[in-house]
């Protein structure tokens, strides 16, 4: 199926504009890096920003939201044309793009300036200037225009294939737009209700626990959010380059349906040391956190079960032999690979996280960055550069301007990541806070600075391998096509084939998205209702808002 | 509800998952019930305070409400003979900050407008930091305080010279 | 690359040692900041 050149040209930009942020993010990156390790501090050589935090302001706002949310609303548009083999809205993807774009140049305006110094998760007293809030409003909005597009595609598709079973990547394509969606609610609720109309002056007070509540009913599923497209792709994309099939389908479809039903009613996992909240709720959210850490279990098998079907067709038999003989060498097997490898341990640290009274040895520490760089460092941040290396060929037909180099920053990133995530683990279990600057701070001993020492060197090995990636992908946006345009248009996106296939025994309960959403907004509802009722009660509502420049109250 | 598009090997790694993860949380609510080993909860009968001081309560007893505010605990420095329960609320007077006592896995939100609480034993002498552990503005590096825990002949001493 | 990717009743066996070995690292690494935890409370 032809992809219009207009979708082309667009999803190139949604992928340009996230990879430009995702350049500008990993630079303050590696001086975060650097000045926690007390090496080389803010000063003339970083663009102006003069403060530690401002940085990490930029590093968290530019990686985590407009680098992640540009590159996969981009993909899934070609994901979806592709499945569904149907034309998407033009008109409604140029208004999602365009939203997004002036909701994201307000934002990054007001943090460049240094008026929005308040990190990404912009925790009320402390307050940005409203063009941050707005910003992030416009970004979360045009996001939601894209879900309106694909919903409406696939209510067309349903029309015409009445019976059909979704395309299982399709089916990914919904979980992800669905936990989204659900999840957006909350930091919508939050920003337009209490820290627009606070930021603006019109309200002299906030309530700083309900704000941070709202926060993450939208910050948990934000994950989720990261973490399915790259699934997406790990599962009907990676087994057929390692050469094999997905070892079964239906379970791919289960996987997706459990992030729809469990992704929402979690979110209290990141306030188990809040107050205003019963540790009653805390707990049942954490069993349902640990729901949710099912689906990443079963992924885990059904992949490995790929990946060895792919080994044993190559040849390797033996318990292990099929680990051989697979292409490592191929640049997006070791790219969506090495990310798998790298997340084992993402996930174990989030169940860490995730349990309850454990996370008191964790919270707030340095333990935490060292967890989600393996995640959406990771897991999701390299799958999405591999893929765009695949959409150039697929959409431009330009392979890599170097598939060596290509093969060679993965597993850089892979090594240098593993070294950074041990070393602020290590940091966290001794205490030592996140979102600090270390290298300024009285109270770290020697054995925690050279941990920090060893943190950065794995921080500096990973901006290596983002700046290999990024000449590479530079190069390769501005050669000639390896084909001409007519093979172009037949180039599709190859999905994989699958051992266990679905087939139409297949029960219908599983196609059914209506059911699951019922039962993920029902779950929402039952787990969330009671603990806005303990912050209701028991947390009040102060009449403060503070730069982070200054202790005075910019409310008289 | 048919499961016959689960084959056996998919069915076998859910139940190993599912398993995994009770025993996480059977071990984990366990301690909480029976060891008290819990996370902090809802304070009702306990206001929001605006100066923070080290209260004795009884023998070996204190209460220490611990204020928050933009770059300095108050108190920030807190001195306890061996084998003393402290029950430590905590409140903030400006912006969201972190109050987290390393070596004793005691992390407690400190929010404008909420009081957390926890109840902490220290049966071994030494020095215990605490630190802020949530960004609140330029200062935040530096934000800390210890929490000293004397023997007792020391924390008699101690308290002469203190005119306690 | 192989064309024929078929393979006749594939028993998923090392995929089966994987997921044991990571179930098994996972509890070990959980179970080691979970004594961390015990030790930090108990006083």
């Amino acid at each position: 199926m032809k992809i219009e050149r207009y979708l082309r040209n667009i999803t190139f930009w949604h992928m340009m504009i996230g990879i430009l942020s995702m350049a500008t993010g990993v630079t303050y990156g590696l001086f975060q890096v650097l000045a926690r390790a007390g090496i080389y501090d803010y000063g003339i050589f970083t663009y102006g920003t003069k403060l530690y935090y401002q940085g990490l302001t930029l590093h968290g706002v530019l990686n985590a939201i407009v680098f992640t949310t540009f590159f996969i609303v981009g993909f899934l548009y070609i994901v979806t044309e592709v499945s569904l083999k149907r034309k998407l809205n033009r008109g409604l993807v140029y208004l999602s793009f365009w939203t997004m774009v002036v909701g994201t140049l307000l934002a990054a305006w007001a943090i460049f300036t240094n008026r929005a110094t308040v990190l990404y998760t912009f925790y009320p007293p402390l307050q940005a200037h409203p063009a941050f809030y707005i910003g992030a409003t416009l970004l979360i909005v045009g996001s939601w225009i894209a879900i309106l597009n694909t919903v409406i595609t696939h209510l067309k598709w349903r029309k015409e294939n009445p019976g059909k079973l979704t395309p299982p990547p399709m089916v990914a394509v919904h979980a992800t737009y669905a936990v989204w969606f659900l999840a957006t609610l909350g930091v919508a609720i939050e920003v337009l209700f209490f820290l627009i109309p606070w930021s603006m002056g019109w309200v002299k007070s906030i309530n700083p626990e309900l704000a941070r509540t709202l926060f993450w009913w939208f910050g948990h599923p934000l994950v989720y959010f990261w973490l399915l497209p790259a699934y997406l792709a790990w599962y009907f994309l990676l087994p057929r380059i390692a050469g094999g099939k997905l070892y079964s389908e239906p379970m791919a479809r289960v996987v997706f349906i459990m992030f729809i039903l469990f992704s929402l009613p979690v979110g209290t996992h990141h306030q188990f040391s809040d107050p205003g909240i019963s540790n009653t709720w805390k707990a049942v959210q954490a069993f349902l956190t640990f729901m949710v850490a099912v689906p990443s279990l079963l992924t885990a098998f059904n992949l490995a079960a790929s990946l060895e079907y792919a080994g044993r067709v190559r040849g390797g038999n033996g318990l292990f032999g099929w680990i051989k003989t697979l292409p490592w060498r191929d640049y997006r097997f070791a790219g969506m690979v090495g990310p798998m490898i790298v997340f084992i341990f993402g996930g174990i640290s989030g169940i860490v996280n995730a349990s309850y009274n454990v996370n008191q040895v964790v919270h707030n520490t340095s333990w935490i960055p060292g967890h989600f760089h393996m995640t959406v460092g990771t897991a999701s941040a390299m799958t999405f550069l591999t893929l765009s290396y695949i959409l150039m060929e697929k959409l431009f037909g330009k392979r890599p301007w170097s598939k060596k180099l290509a093969t060679l920053h993965a597993y850089l990133w892979v090594v240098g990541v593993l070294i950074f995530a041990w070393g602020m683990m290590q940091l966290g279990r001794a205490g030592i806070p996140r979102r600090t600057h270390l290298g300024l701070s009285p109270y770290m001993n020697l054995e925690e600075k050279i941990l920090m020492g060893i943190a950065a060197v794995g921080g500096v090995l990973m901006f290596t391998s983002f700046l290999i990636y990024f000449i590479n992908f530079l190069v390769t946006v501005f050669k000639k096509p390896d084909v001409s345009e007519a093979e172009i248009e037949k180039v599709d996106l190859e999905f994989t084939d699958a051992y266990h296939k679905e087939n139409e025994n297949l029960p219908r309960y599983l196609d059914n998205f209506t059911i699951w959403l019922a039962i993920a907004v029902f779950l929402l509802i039952v787990t969330y209702g009671p603990i806005f009722y303990d912050v209701f009660r028991s947390t009040y509502a102060v009449p403060n808002a503070f730069s982070p420049f200054n202790p005075l109250n910019l409310i008289k | 509800m048919r499961w016959d598009f689960i084959d056996e090997y998919e069915a076998w790694a859910l139940k190993i998952s599912l398993g995994l993860v009770l025993v996480f949380f059977v071990a984990v609510i366990g301690i909480a019930v029976l060891k008290g080993i819990d996370v902090p909860t809802c304070v009702t009968d306990f206001k929001p305070f605006d100066k923070g001081e080290l209260v004795q309560i009884g023998p070996r007893e204190y209460q220490l409400k611990l204020l928050g505010r933009m770059w300095a605990f108050q108190p920030n420095e807190v001195v306890v003979p061996v084998g003393s329960k402290v029950t430590i609320y905590t409140t903030s007077i400006d912006v969201q900050h972190g109050f987290e006592i390393e070596g004793k896995a005691v992390n407690l939100m400190t929010i404008p407008g909420a009081v957390n609480k926890a109840e902490v034993v220290f049966n071994r002498p030494g020095e215990y930091r605490f630190v802020c552990n949530e960004f609140c503005g330029i200062g935040h590096q530096s934000m800390y305080g210890v929490i000293k825990v004397l023997p007792e002949a020391e924390y008699e001493k101690w308290k002469q010279e203190h005119g306690m | 690359m192989m064309e024929n990717r078929d393979l006749k009743d594939f028993k998923p066996k090392g995929a089966v040692a994987f997921f044991i070995a990571m179930i098994l690292m996972y509890a070990v690494m959980w179970f080691s900041i979970y004594a961390l935890l015990i030790i930090s409370r108990g006083g």
